[in-house]
Parts: structure tokens; sequence; C-alpha cells
């Protein structure tokens, strides 16, 4: 028999080796590193598309099963194997992480935003190694090495925004990194719960999918799991690590935390908390779905008061990831599918936003939204990719933020038609913020910073000066105030993700008809609830 | 009587007689110094091989699978702890000669005490073992600190010692043996006189106060903070390891039966430890302290194995131990290096620590991250196989109680990290590495690492000794 080639192995290689490559070569051979960091993400975005391609989604269940024992003397093995939501997640890192080196390199340029802090060398080994992490949960079915990956996947986050943030970038750092660690500490505890319970002395999924729990064991052991991958999911009330960490992290660290972080939390809920213990599922989902609409409108109204604009995106993340978490606890086949998709279409809608806001801010030097105006007749491109981003978030039809509401909704409606109803309000408010965004940064009259200031080009000591005591951050000084378009290092990653949202909603059943039969799988497992 | 069981002891004894003879004779105190890393080495790779089991002294001496994987691991810690001294000597080079006899002697002490099978053996390596750590601590004789901390370490020993002498003797009082065989076939027939647990309770204090155990962990910030750095790390290692060791042998064999009633002492001892230990560790602005109080913490998690009391329980203590060296000895070397060059042990003076010495940096970061418990990292493996231990036996308030303060741990770990990468600093002079120091690091990194990602061999080989140990 011919060995199938391990393309999972392939693609957590691929980041792994490019990673530790990084840290190898010298700090000063800048262009090196990003090429180097370029193509080892280019590698696993291209691998990830010919898994997507080759994957089969009429055959039900996992493929691309890779096993190896690893310690066997205790039930670990190295296991991979991935279904139609880890391929969607698959394919969702690698188009962030590759449009994520992209933006990076270029805010490593000279004066950029990364620039001025430098280390280029240690920000992208990092980045990289983290995201090995996100891939590895992605395709684990060992419920040790899908821990272990998950951990690689949190902690490097803290040195990545407490080097490279802004603003209270310390306190953000380790207020995310202790609340992922707490999330983690309970996932460890129901995971050796569920590999001591079951007896069979094996961490494998496969293995501990086919055991059932007792019911007594599933309603207390649901609830420790599902709230420990519900922190990085930002679940209300444990969303507060959220916001800040995104707020402060870098551009592309904020695409990759909100784009593809946070949906490990929702993909942990799936792959272990539900598909484990259905009945622990049915017992406690009413109640986790009450918590999620408090996300959702809770995440939209706050968004709508925010001054800042990353704090507007990344409340807005704690509203959207409000409606996976509801498609989750809806627990029918539409809800799931709408879940899933949402994790997909909020990533990339999410990754693009903070890259623009990067963007905006290597402009403006400033987020605070009411000093901004105008901004389109400076910056055309920026203007009509926030608009899309905006769209999309807002559910419109036609991006692929619409197909995934819509499911959520329609599969929310028929488990619990009060909180959908409750759900669908949160949607309007988003509209609101939204738009009000737009239309203050973008349209309206030129703020008159940049007609007397910034058309002159000034250096940025004297037009900061002003702008820091407003902002309130770390100070960033001696580089032009470079107003304009996108250049076209930051017009390729945007367009990519845009190109995505686009495609995503005109033609969902181009991910769906992947994604349904693993839910459809799932669901049979729980047996349906609603 | 088999007297060549006994070989790993006469080499190192060998060797410390060396190191005197050279001292006197040679002018250099080079040469002394190298003879020292050399010998070390060379007791360790011997330690390797000498693979004789078996009983001596009529069972005062046990030799098994598990003394002998505590011997390689004592003099391991000396060997590295040698390598990480010579920096320290060529600066306070006037005492070379005493210093490496004091540190061999102790270690000989540690080896008898993985070894003894009786109280009066096991009393009597314990004095060689405390005695040297006394005069070590106080080595920096015109520093101040140092002096107080050889005082303060004395009499509290001092007090532990005399606690440890009335525990044997009403333990010796009740079955009227000496030997560990001998108390256990004691204890196991017909009832256990009441003064039995007393002398029980009074070793586990004094003892407690070896392993440095919550409430007997005072003297510990103090020592390490007074004492050099590289003392410091010996005692942090060494000295903690052999008093696990001992207690191993002592509980499982001698009071072996009455391990329900210890094994809940032990469970809250442990539980006691860990929480002091991590909270107070928090406050700490002096590095060699912040390493005192994380100990204390890791010596409590050690503790959760020694309490289940069963294969898996002790192995995982052991494996937990092992890891332990790697990761302490590695943060211990920065520690040094960086005291030495700055000097100063505030953490403070570790900010931007990544722009003067990224291999520096690195190490300290993956061993403070190995002692936190994260993945893929030895200190990991040994949380887990802890927890899968206290799993087992129904001590799941533990496990949830570990896992939390693993994160508390995290905080205080990425408190010092956070000086190291992102706090800047004024002074961004690279800090260069001689050999040893890298060569040093170098093996305890590769330790770290290579038993994270593959624990299988060793766990194996610490599994089948203590299972045989069990027997």
């Amino acid at each position: 028999m011919i060995m199938e080639f391990p393309y999972l192995s392939a693609i957590l290689a691929s980041s792994l080796l490019g990673g530790l490559a990084i840290m190898l070569i010298p700090d000063h051979k800048h262009s090196l590193i990003k090429l180097v960091a370029g193509i080892s993400s280019f590698i696993s975005l291209a691998l990830s598309l010919v898994v997507f391609y080759l994957f089969d989604a009429s055959k039900p269940g996992f493929q691309f099963l890779e096993k190896l024992p690893w310690l066997p003397s205790l039930g670990i093995s190295y296991q991979l194997g991935i279904d139609g939501i880890g391929l969607a997640m698959l394919l969702l890192t690698g188009i962030v992480i590759f449009t994520g080196v992209l933006i990076s390199a270029h805010e490593f340029k000279e004066g950029g935003l990364l620039g001025r802090v430098g280390r280029p060398r240690e920000f992208f080994a990092m980045l990289l190694i983290l995201v090995t992490g996100v891939f590895g949960v992605f395709v684990s079915l060992d419920l040790f090495f899908l821990f272990l990956f998950y951990e690689i996947a949190v902690l490097p986050m803290y040195l990545l925004i407490g080097i490279w943030g802004t603003g209270k970038k310390e306190y953000s750092a380790m207020k995310l990194t202790l609340y992922l660690m707490l999330g983690s500490a309970f996932i460890l505890l129901g995971i050796l719960a569920l590999y001591f319970t079951s007896g069979l002395g094996t961490f494998d999924w496969f293995a501990l999918s086919n055991y059932s729990f007792s019911e007594r064991f599933q309603t207390i052991f649901f609830p420790i799991v599902f709230v420990g991958f519900g922190i990085l999911a930002g679940l209300w009330p444990f969303h507060t690590w959220s916001p800040d960490g995104h707020a402060s992290a870098p551009s592309a660290v904020s695409m990759l935390h909100a784009g593809v972080l946070m949906k490990l939390g929702a993909f942990g809920i799936i792959r272990v908390a539900l598909a484990l213990m259905p009945y622990g599922a049915k017992f406690w989902a009413p109640y986790f779905a009450v918590l999620t609409i408090v996300n959702i409108v809770y995440g939209a109204l706050v968004a709508m008061n925010q001054k800042d604009l990353k704090y507007v995106i990344a409340y807005s993340s704690v509203s959207h990831m409000g409606i996976v978490l509801l498609g989750i606890t809806s627990l029918n086949v539409i809800s799931l599918d709408g879940a899933v998709f949402q994790m997909f279409a909020h990533g990339v809608m999410t990754a693009l936003f903070f890259a623009l806001v990067g963007a905006v801010y290597g402009r403006t030097h400033t987020r605070v939204i009411a000093d901004m105006g105008g901004l389109a007749k400076l910056s055309p491109f920026l203007a009509v990719a926030f608009a899309i981003g905006g769209l999309a978030s807002l559910g419109l039809p036609g991006t692929s933020g619409f197909v995934a509401e819509f499911l959520v909704l329609v599969g929310a409606f028929r488990a619990y038609p009060l909180l959908a109803v409750g759900a669908a309000t949160g949607v309007v408010i988003t509209a609101i913020y939204v738009l009000r965004v737009l239309q203050k940064i973008f349209f309206g009259e030129l703020n008159a910073h940049y007609v007397t200031e910034g058309s002159q080009a000034q250096t940025a000591d004297e037009f900061s000066a002003r702008h820091l005591q407003k902002v309130g951050s770390s100070g960033h000084h001696g580089f032009p105030v470079a107003m304009g378009d996108a250049t076209t290092a930051e017009k390729i990653p945007m367009a990519i993700l845009i190109l995505v949202i686009i495609t995503m909603g005109v033609w969902p059943s181009l991910l769906l008809r992947v994604v349904n039969p693993a839910v459809i799988e799932l669901v049979g497992r729980i047996g349906g609830l609603f | 009587m088999d007297i060549s069981l006994l070989k790993l002891e006469l080499i190192l004894s060998g060797l410390i007689g060396l190191i005197f003879v050279l001292d006197l004779l040679s002018g250099s105190k080079k040469i002394v110094r190298y003879a020292a890393v050399a010998g070390s080495l060379g007791v360790f790779i011997a330690s390797l091989f000498i693979r004789q089991t078996g009983d001596a002294f009529a069972g005062a001496f046990i030799s098994d699978g598990l003394s002998l994987i505590f011997k390689s691991l004592f003099l391991l810690n000396a060997f590295i702890v040698s390598m990480l001294s010579l920096g320290f000597l060529e600066k306070n080079g006037r005492y070379t000669g005493e210093y490496f006899t004091l540190i061999f002697s102790s270690t000989l002490g540690m080896l008898l005490l993985a070894s003894s099978g009786e109280l009066i053996t096991f009393y009597i390596a314990l004095e060689l073992l405390s005695i040297s750590s006394y005069v070590l601590s106080a080595f920096q004789k015109s520093e101040q600190k140092s002096s107080e901390a050889g005082m303060k370490y004395m009499l509290l020993g001092a007090l532990a010692s005399g606690m440890l002498l009335f525990g044997m003797s009403l333990v010796f009082g009740a079955t009227g043996s000496l030997k560990f065989s001998g108390i256990a076939a004691s204890l196991s027939s017909g009832s256990v006189p009441p003064i039995a647990y007393a002398g029980i309770v009074l070793i586990v204090v004094a003892m407690s106060f070896k392993i440095a155990a919550v409430p007997f962990h005072m003297w510990v910030p103090d020592v390490y903070e007074g004492a050099p750095s590289p003392v410091a790390a010996f005692f942090s290692v060494g000295t903690k390891m052999a008093g696990f060791a001992v207690l191993m042998r002592l509980f499982l064999t001698a009071f072996g039966n009455l391990r329900s009633e210890w094994g809940i002492l032990m469970a809250v001892l442990s539980a006691a430890t860990i929480i002091i230990g991590n909270l107070l560790a928090i406050p700490q602005t002096n590095i060699k302290r912040f390493m005192g109080y994380s100990s204390i913490a890791q010596a409590g998690f050690v503790l959760i194995g020694l309490a289940m009391a069963t294969v898996t329980g002790l192995a995982s203590s052991v494996f937990y131990l092992a890891g332990y060296l790697f990761a302490n000895l590695t943060a211990f070397g920065v520690i040094i290096i960086v005291g030495s060059r700055v000097e100063g042990d505030n953490i403070d003076d570790y900010s931007g620590l990544a722009k003067r010495s990224p291999f520096l940096s690195l190490a300290l970061l993956i061993s403070l991250m190995s002692l936190g418990g994260v993945p893929p990292l030895v200190g990991f493996f040994g949380k887990l196989y802890i927890f899968v231990g206290a799993f087992e036996n129904g001590f799941a308030w533990l496990v949830a109680l570990g896992v939390l303060m693993s994160v508390v741990s995290i905080y205080y770990y990425l408190m010092v990290l956070k000086r190291v990468y992102i706090v800047p600093s004024p002074d961004t002079s690279p800090i260069k590495l001689t050999f040893w120091e890298k060569a040093s690091l170098s093996i305890c990194l590769a330790g770290t690492l290579g038993f994270g990602l593959l624990p299988l061999p060793l766990f194996n080989e610490i599994l089948s000794s203590v299972r045989i140990f069990l027997q």
C-alpha cells in the first residue's frame, strides 16, 4: 500500500520549522526573516487548500488520519485527522496567518507600527510557533495532544502583546494569559476526568467518543469543559480579557487572536464537550444559551459606546462570538452549521477589520473615533474595504456574515424562540455601531487635522504631541505622518480577505457542503434536543 | 557483607581526598577547579554504569534501583553545580579546595541517605549532608548576609535534628528495632502503640524542614538569599531531593502499613505547601528569595505523589524531581551568571535581558515555563504524572488545587519574564558567556526539553525501579 502523504503533519511542520528556522537567522537580516515567515505561512495556506480540495465531502467521519504511538503507557498517541468542522477552521487559519504575516511584514518597515519596536526575529518566530499550536488543535484526535497544542497556541500571546503591543499592553497581556490559563486549567481537569472515568486508559478521541459516560458525570463535567473552552471563546462573563487583549495587541496578533484563537474555544466546545458529553450538553444548553444572548446584546451595546476604534472591533468580536455560541447551544443541524460558518466568517471579517484598524492607526496615529473623519477622501481603498467588512459584520446578504447569522438565527428560533428574538436585536445594534463608525471615520468632512497638518506631511513629533494626550498611549516619535491610500503591500492581504468574504457570501455551499455532514453526525450523536 | 556495593560512595570519597591533596600540594587553584569538575563528571558517569543491587551491613545500607536513580541525580547535580561555581570561585578563589570538599561531602551524605535502611545510618548521613551545608551557606564569611544565612540554617537545622532524634527514639522504643524492615515487621504485628505515632509525626516535622514543606519553610528564602548563588542552587535541588529520597524509603518500608494515616498528613502538608509557596512567591523582589518560594511550591507537588504511596504516585514524584533538577538548575544558572555580571539579585536587574543575552533569556524562559508546568517541557509531564496519580487515588481536590495553583505560578514566573522581555533597560551591553557557563546551561536545557519531548524512557526506568522497590 502506498503511504498517503501526511498533509496534516506537513501543515504543522511547515509553520513549526518556519518558526525554528527564523530563530537561527541573524537578527539584522530583516528581509530574510520576513521571507522565511512568508514562505512558511504560504506553504501552510497552500497545503490547507490542497486538503480542502482533496477532502471527500461525500464520506462521513474523519479523513487524512495519521497515528503514531507516543506514550503508550498513558495511552497517548500522536493522532491527527480532520472532519468538515476542523477543515473549515484549518482553511481559516491558513488564510489568516498568511495575511497576518503579510500585514506584519509591512508594519515592520522602517517607521511602521512594529518597526519602532523592532525585533522581527522573535516576533515572527513566536507567531509561527503559536500558529502551529492553532493548526494542531484543529487536527488533533487525541485529547492530550489537543491540550498540548492548545497551550502552545495560548502562551506566546503574552510576549507578542507584551512586547509589540500598544497602550496598557503589560496589563492586557497578563490579564489575557491568566484568564486563558485558568480556562486551560478547567480543560485539563475535564480531560483528566474523561480519561479516568472512562477507564479505557487512552486519550484517543475515537475510543472516548464510543464510551458513554454516566449522566451524573456528564452533568458535572460538561459545564467545566464548556466554561474552560468558553473563556477562550469570549463567553460572557469571562470575556473581559478579550477587548483589552485585542485592543493592545499589534495588528497581526489581533487578527490571529480574534480571527482564529477565539475559534479554538468554540471548536474545543464542539469537539470535546459536545461530542463526548452529549447528555451534559442537552442538560446545560438552555442555561448557557442565556449567557450567549448576553454576549450578543451586551457586546454590541458596549461596542456602540466605545470611543476607541479598536475597542469597537474588539467588543464586536465578543458579540459575534456570542452568535457562534448561540448556534452551538441550540444543538440542531441548522444552528450548528451556522455556528461553524460564523466561526469562519467572523474569523475572516475580524482579521480584515484589525488589519484595517492597523492601517488607519498607522496613518492617523490615533484610534479615537472622534478625532478622525473623511478619510475616504485620502484613502479610498481602506474606506471600501472597511465598508465591505462592516456590511459583512452586520449581516448584509451577499456577504459571508449574512449566511452565518441567518443560519444561526433560524436554528436558534427553533430551539429558543424568545432568545432568538433577543439575538436578532443584537444584529440591529451591530448595524448601528458599524455604520456610525464607518460614517465618522471615512465619510463626512475631512477632519481639520488632515487638511491643515496632515497634508503638509509634517513629522509625527509635532503631530502626535497633541494626539497622544487624547489617546493616552505610549510615545512613538520620529516617523512622518503618511496619509494616503493603502500601499500594494497592504492591499494584497486585504484583497484576499475581501475575496473570501464575498465568495463565501455568494457561494456558501462551498464550505457548507463539507461542514454539513460533520454537523449531522455530531447532532446524531447528541440525539438532537430541538 | 558486600562492600563492593559502596563503590560509588568510595569513589566519591576518593575524589574528596584527591581534591584535598591537590589543594594542599599544587599552588594553582585552577587545577583544583578543573579536577573537581572532571572528577564530578567522572563519578556521575560511573553512577550510570554501576548498577549493582543488594544489601550491606546487615541491611543498614540498601542499594536498589530507586537509590541508584537518586544517586545519579545527586551526582549530576554536583557536576552541574561544580561547573556553575567556577565563575564564583575565580573571584573568591582562596578556599577553592574547601569549597569542593564541602560540596562533595554533602553529596556523599545524599548518596548515603538514599541508601540508608536503618535509623542510625539515616541520621549520620543526614548530618553529613547538613553540617557541610551549614558551612557552605556561610561560605562568603565577609558578607554579613551569608554568615547570617549560615547561622540561621544551622540553628534551625539543629532543632530539626533534635526532633528527628527524638522521633527516632520513640519509634525505636515502640518497635524495638532500628532497621526499617524490623520496624515494619513490628508495626504490622498486633496493634500500633500510640507512641509510635508521636515518633512518626516528629520525623515528618524534621524532614519537612529538610524538604522545606510548610510550615517549616521559613529558612528557605533567607538561606537562598544569603548563601552564594551556586550554593543556593545546590541546596534547592540536592538537599530537597535527598530529603525526599529518604522519606520515600522510610515511610514506604518502615511505616508502610500505616500509609493511610500518614498519607492524609502528607496530603494536607502538600496542599499547604503549594498554597503558601505560590502565594508568597508573588510579592518577592529578590530573585533568589523568589526562587526559594518557588522551590517550596515545587516541593508541595512532589509531596502529592508521596502522599499517594502507590507505584504511579512515587514514580511521578521521582520523575517530577528529575525534571525539577534540570529546570531549577537552568534557572539558577541564569541567576548565577546574571548576578555575577550586574552585581545584584533584584528581579528588576533582569530588565532588558533579552537584548543583552538572547540565550540567557531563552534559558530562563524555558526553565521558568517548565517549573510552571507548560507543555511540552519536562515540568509539564511531572505535573501531569502527579495529577494522574492523585486522580487515580481519589484525591481530585488536590488535583484541582494543584491545577489552579499552577495558574498562579504562571503569573509570577511571567512577572520575571516580563522584565526580561518587555521592560527595557538603560544598560544594553551584551553579556558574554564563558565555555563552562554555556556548557552547564546547555546540559540543563537539553534535559528540560529532551525529557519533555520524550519523557517515556526516563519514566519507564523510574517506574520499573519503583515497582521493584514497593514489592
